[in-house]
């Protein structure tokens, strides 16, 4: 979906026009959820623009960027380069849906515009996973449309709902209530959902002392 | 550079991990197993990774995919996910 919706450059770095909108917004959020030091897992980095802000604006801590798509990848290893910044490592292939996961511990976990682009199992793969890479007191933060109490927040949202499906039936946007359910069955708690521009959302969730040992089977 | 495709069982018990791995000896299907009882979401493809190269996966992961016999149940192995049956089923050193 991004590199439809995306542009690329003759160098080989992805550039999307809304990332480069919401960085701002998601940076506030994150200046109040992430700790003050240790290490950020970004899944599904897409572009790089993201990961490249956020370890220029949280200098304490360390970056990991990954993303399941090698030209994604490409992007982001292209801009971390260029960004020549000592706490961001080079992107990882991560893809939610296979276990383990390439990064073996993260205090953070950082997740934007993935969950509606991605066949509803990513989401459950997704909370499973980071159960198991954050300790107690992790955090997992999301960004992205969803649905409030099974409804659009805006036409615009349901529109790109529709959009989203005819191009792959297992894409859609999901319900937070949803998103949390799955949440709280693998040991998170909801610490807050924030209203964003655009009709978004940025969802944090707080793994659980019991976290790590979560029934994966569920 | 080295690429390897494999296959594995995801279970949270290591007993569990040893249970299954003493049914695929006396015969029992690898990938109808890992559709039963893996709670990788690659379970319901028989548990099929796909193909990846040295360091893709974590280390442990990683050990047995790139020195492990081809076509030779290994395991289990821990993770932080869990416990692994691994089946190495190619690689291209």
């Amino acid at each position: 979906m991004l590199k439809e919706s995306g542009t690329r450059s003759g160098r080989g770095t992805w550039h999307s026009a809304p990332a480069e909108r919401n960085t701002g917004p998601i940076l506030n959020v994150l200046a109040g959820v992430l700790p003050t030091q240790g290490k950020v897992l970004e899944i599904a980095s897409g572009t790089g623009q993201h990961v490249v802000a956020f370890a220029r604006a949280f200098p304490h801590l360390n970056w990991q960027p990954s993303d399941v798509d090698a030209d994604l990848r490409t992007s982001v290893e292209l801009r971390v380069s260029e960004a020549a910044l000592d706490n961001i490592r080079p992107p990882v292939e991560l893809d939610v849906m296979r276990f383990p996961w390439s990064v073996d511990s993260a205090d953070a976990i950082v997740c934007i515009n993935m969950i509606h682009v991605a066949p509803w199992p990513a989401t459950e793969a997704l909370f499973r996973g980071a159960a198991r890479l954050l300790g107690p007191r992790g955090i997992l933060v999301t960004y992205g449309p969803y649905l409030r109490g099974g409804r659009h927040t805006a036409p615009s949202n349901e529109a790109f709902d529709e959009a989203l499906r005819a191009r792959d039936v297992e894409w859609g946007i999901r319900d937070i209530d949803v998103v949390s359910d799955v949440a709280r069955v693998n040991g998170f708690t909801v610490e807050d959902v924030i209203a964003m521009p655009a009709n978004n959302f940025t969802l944090v969730f707080r793994s659980g002392a019991d976290a790590a040992g979560a029934d994966l089977s569920v | 550079m080295a690429i390897a495709t494999a296959r594995h069982i995801l279970v949270d018990a290591e007993d569990q991990c040893e249970q299954l791995k003493q049914q695929i000896i006396d015969g029992s299907d690898f990938a109808e197993i890992a559709q039963e009882h893996s709670t990788c979401p690659s379970g319901q493809r028989g548990g099929d990774l796909g193909s990846f190269g040295p360091g893709q996966m974590v280390k442990e992961f990683d050990t047995v995919v790139f020195n492990a016999p081809v076509n030779e149940v290994q395991g289990p192995v821990r993770t932080q996910f869990g416990y692994h049956l691994i089946e190495v089923t190619s690689r291209e050193d």
